[in-house]
């Protein structure tokens, strides 16, 4: 696949090229995320993000959370920080209980500083549906994931879909870029239709176990 | 019923309906601050050249992507169905619900699905079509129709859109919109989980890897496209792009001039069906166990768009409606009246070739030719132009099937072409109007059935003599002779405001200029161009040129923008490829220049103080013409002059660049409509609290005019040619 290759060789150069600037890129990621009614949470390291997590839910009342997958529990630390605040934790995307998941915890592979947006690529639906149907969405980024522009994004993008490709597989990929809303209705921002209602990134660092 | 009484009525109904004026009104207000306000992170003017070379490229290449695409797609397992019209589209979609076992299809937002009619066709195969998107929903709930291609109930308020939830869910709902969001969602939720298939549009598909993209805010794409077993895809062909990075000035302009947004919040990228969900469903799910994604990649009309070189650029579009929200004939009567399912402007002109030429040939007179749309266009289609070229279509059919209103063509075809026959008519009409005026210049009111004309504006009356009558065919400046110009007077000016004719030949005089005024001259043609009457505009034209070129001034010089743009843009297109006049009607285009432009660029008329100061300065506010302003692009030139005169101080309007109204013969045809934009215009002249009007227009000084005199308004309207030569007195 001569096209995938040239495509990794200009995502290697576009990543070299703005590495002296990642704490501005960072930023930019930051503030866009927040402009749009996300929220950033930077952590110390992985392990922390479970006892995060558990403050939210008990903060929303939430029940039960869930990950895409037993690895992203562990990495996170999720397994002991719930079961110490009280909650209930299913790891892996058991089917019967997504639709009672308060918060559904997913990686996402990119962040789009230009946009506040993560590319959530889940081709697995019932994980995928973690993403889609809980009231919150908590989604971990490694902050060495982030690149600067749309165009890069969808460098990124179309790279990881002719790998697929290449395969002979389906993707489903999607770019989340803060909470689900609409404005249907007299042009009045309403937050969390058919979506999440909040979106939560954390931001791992750059070794993080969970990439 | 005509077609053209049943548009009138369907006009007058919404008209009379306060609400649908206030809620577009609103939301126009804010799609401007909004769009203003994402657009200032980049530079629009070189990101819409880029999106629009890269639509021009992915047309072009057509053949060739759609081929790569359906290869792609079938590669990781999706079927592509190609349907040619709409018929075969739903028969499709249709049958293979039923025999999937599906009773329950959910769709998120797709203008094709309205395009095709898909909910009707799905009924009648037994199947129910549930819309998801929350907008859809209210419109489906309310047996409506889609009003505006990005916010469905754009028209309704949320008073409106209670009784229709409180209907839907059978109790009474209040007029609280985020309980009503919520209400929605609660509703919905099972129903994803019920339907069998997932029904949803695209915004953009990929030939390189057979991916749709599709750009949601709500996460019901998302939903459709993940939780029924069976993903249906409905691709208008003239989506696709070559690679997903191509698409990058899509997206990035798409959100920015749809509602704001830097980006949707929901950007998919779907690349065949990554299978079934397991999830618990609810007993009364139908449909098949295994995922499966069908794409129907329509035609209906798109390659008989593509092929005709006048309406190929329509394809371009990218459905952000900006057309639609910047549109002053839209803002007053909304989309169920100004468009067929496909609303505002680019639904008017796309209209023909996916719903007949029957259902366009209306609605497109409701349209202006402001330009607004024009410039709004993230993709510059030059929609304005596509307009011309249907009426020029319609007007050709119609004389086909000889169906022409018999007064209106003679008047067209063998009065306003022939300067002589032409102002004797007026001169005519100037003694025929007398019973009425009795001497005075306005009319408050006409009777009978021409009492709708009168009915938002007084008119003038025609003058007693035309400036031609007036003045000599050379008016020698008195001073040492530094230029000299022809002078194009026009037919308002010469027939109804000779007194602006009169100002402008003392300006110019005063400024060392001698004017010619060659009396041979008739009208610019712009009338009968407008109408989609190339052919008289062609006589036109080729008659006015020898005239022009036969006059002695360095330059032409006109103080009625609509003529400028006649003689610059469309007299030099008229007689393109004729040999003996296309050069001439060249230089005819590049000698001509509009008064402000003449008297700032030319003469250097600049950071002078013209008049005497007045203990208190008078609060002027301007008024660009559309001509000028965004068929010249002239805005910069009239400021300047304002500026310098010592009594006024120039306010500004706060709805810059919208129009008055007057749209020449559409204010005749559509006095409601007309009126209701002329309104607008009003009302911010009023907030600026100026006491005098300047415009550049004696068209725009026409509706402006006698709006304010119909409403017994203090404030005057001055073209600035007049404003000027009272400060050389």
């Amino acid at each position: 696949m001569p096209v995938l290759n040239q495509l990794e060789e200009r995502i290697r150069e576009t990543q070299a090229a703005s590495r002296h600037r990642h704490a501005s890129i960072l930023s930019r990621f930051e503030i866009e995320v927040q402009r749009i009614g996300g929220v950033v949470e930077t952590a110390a390291e992985a392990q922390s993000v479970g006892s995060s997590i558990a403050v939210l839910a008990t903060a929303r009342g939430i029940r039960r959370c869930q990950t895409t997958d037993a690895d992203l529990a562990t990495a996170l630390n999720l397994e002991m920080a719930l079961a110490q605040a009280g909650l209930d934790l299913v790891t892996g995307p058991t089917p019967e209980s997504i639709p009672g998941a308060g918060i559904g915890i997913t990686r996402a592979v990119l962040g789009i500083a230009e946009t506040g947006s993560i590319l959530v690529h889940l081709d697995e639906v019932d994980g995928r549906l973690l993403s889609m149907l809980p009231e919150m969405h908590v989604a971990v980024l490694p902050q060495d994931a982030i690149v600067d522009s749309l165009e890069e994004g969808l460098l990124f993008t179309r790279y990881l879909v002719l790998k697929s490709q290449a395969r002979g597989l389906a993707s489903y990929l999607s770019w989340v870029t803060g909470p689900s809303r609409t404005a249907d209705i007299e042009r009045v921002l309403t937050i969390g239709v058919h979506g999440p209602k909040e979106l939560h990134i954390f931001l791992l660092p750059s070794t993080g176990e969970a990439r | 019923m005509s077609r053209q009484d049943a548009f009138r009525r369907r006009a007058a109904a919404a008209l009379a309906n306060p609400r649908i004026r206030e809620n577009l009104g609103r939301f126009g207000t804010a799609y401007r601050t909004a769009r203003t306000n994402a657009l200032a992170v980049l530079d629009y003017k070189e990101e819409r050249a880029r999106l629009r070379r890269m639509k021009e490229d992915a047309v072009e290449r057509l053949p060739e992507l759609i081929e790569q695409f359906v290869d792609a797609a079938t590669r990781v397992g999706a079927h592509v169905y190609r349907a040619g019209t709409a018929e075969d589209a739903c028969r499709y979609i249709g049958q293979l619900a039923k025999h999937k076992g599906v009773q329950l299809a959910i769709k998120s937002k797709s203008m094709v699905s309205e395009e095709i009619e898909l909910n009707r066709a799905l009924e009648q195969c037994g199947i129910t079509p549930l819309e998801a998107d929350l907008g859809e929903w209210i419109i489906q709930q309310a047996h409506d129709h889609p009003s505006h291609s990005v916010m469905p109930c754009v028209h309704m308020s949320k008073e409106d859109v209670a009784q229709v939830f409180s209907k839907a869910l059978g109790r009474e709902v209040p007029p609280d919109i985020s309980l009503m969001v919520r209400l929605a969602r609660e509703e919905l939720r099972e129903k994803f989980l019920t339907a069998g298939m997932g029904i949803s549009g695209a915004n953009i598909a990929v030939a390189e890897t057979g991916t749709v993209i599709i750009v949601t805010n709500e996460g019901n794409g998302r939903l459709v496209t993940s939780v029924p077993p069976i993903h249906m895809v409905l691709l208008g062909y003239d989506k696709i792009v070559p690679t997903i990075d191509a698409a990058a000035p899509h997206l990035k302009l798409l959100a920015k001039t749809a509602t704001g947004q830097q980006l949707t919040v929901y950007t998919t990228f779907i690349t065949g069906k990554t299978g079934a969900s397991r999830i618990p469903r609810p007993r009364e799910f139908r449909g098949p166990a295994d995922g499966e994604m069908h794409i129907v990649l329509l035609d209906n009309g798109r390659s008989a768009m593509r092929d005709d070189p006048e309406f190929k650029e329509a394809l371009y579009c990218i459905r952000c409606a900006s057309c639609a929200n910047v549109c002053p004939t839209y803002r007053v009567v909304g989309g169920h009246v100004f468009g067929h399912i496909y609303t505002g402007v680019i639904g008017t002109v796309i209209t023909p070739f996916h719903h007949g030429w029957d259902n366009a040939a209306v609605p497109q007179e409701a349209c202006l030719l402001c330009r607004a749309c024009f410039d709004a266009c993230p993709v510059e289609i030059d929609l304005p132009r596509m307009i011309v070229a249907m009426r020029s279509r319609i007007v050709a059919q119609e004389e086909q099937k000889k169906e022409t209103k018999g007064l209106r063509r003679f008047f067209l075809n063998r009065i306003l072409p022939n300067p002589r026959l032409y102002h004797l008519a007026v001169r005519l009409g100037a003694v025929m109007q007398l019973p009425l005026t009795r001497g005075r210049t306005v009319l408050h009111k006409l009777p009978g059935p021409l009492k709708k004309l009168t009915s938002v504006r007084a008119l003038p009356a025609v003058a007693a003599r035309p400036l031609r009558r007036r003045v000599a065919d050379v008016l020698p400046t008195r001073g040492r002779v530094k230029r000299s110009v022809t002078f194009f007077a026009s037919c308002l000016i010469d027939q109804v405001y000779p007194e602006i004719g009169e100002a402008v030949i003392k300006v110019l005089n005063h400024y060392g200029v001698t004017v010619h005024y060659p009396k041979a001259q008739g009208c610019c043609g712009l009338p009968a161009y407008y109408e989609g009457r190339q052919d008289v505009a062609r006589r036109m034209a080729r008659d006015l040129i020898a005239v022009l070129e036969s006059s002695p001034g360095e330059h032409i010089v006109t103080a009625t923008p609509a003529c400028t743009v006649t003689l610059k843009q469309y007299l030099p297109k008229l007689v393109q490829g004729d040999p003996l006049l296309e050069g001439r009607g060249r230089s005819v285009a590049g000698w001509t220049r509009d008064f402000s432009e003449y008297l700032v660029d030319v003469l250097k008329l600049k950071d002078k103080t013209l008049g005497g100061e007045t203990a208190e300065k008078i609060p002027l506010t301007y008024h660009d013409s559309c001509s000028a302003l965004r068929g010249l692009g002239v805005q910069e030139p009239q400021r300047h002059l304002l500026c310098m005169l010592a009594r006024y101080e120039l306010r500004e309007l706060d709805d810059v660049g919208e129009c008055c109204g007057f749209g020449g013969h559409f204010s005749a045809d559509y006095p409601d409509v007309a009126g209701e934009v002329l309104k607008q215009k009003i009302a911010a002249i009023e907030r600026t609290g100026a006491r005098v009007v300047a415009v550049d227009s004696p068209g725009c000084l026409l509706q402006i005019r006698g709006g304010l005199l119909k409403r017994r308004s203090a404030i005057e309207v001055k073209h600035i040619a007049e404003l000027i030569a009272e400060a050389l007195d």
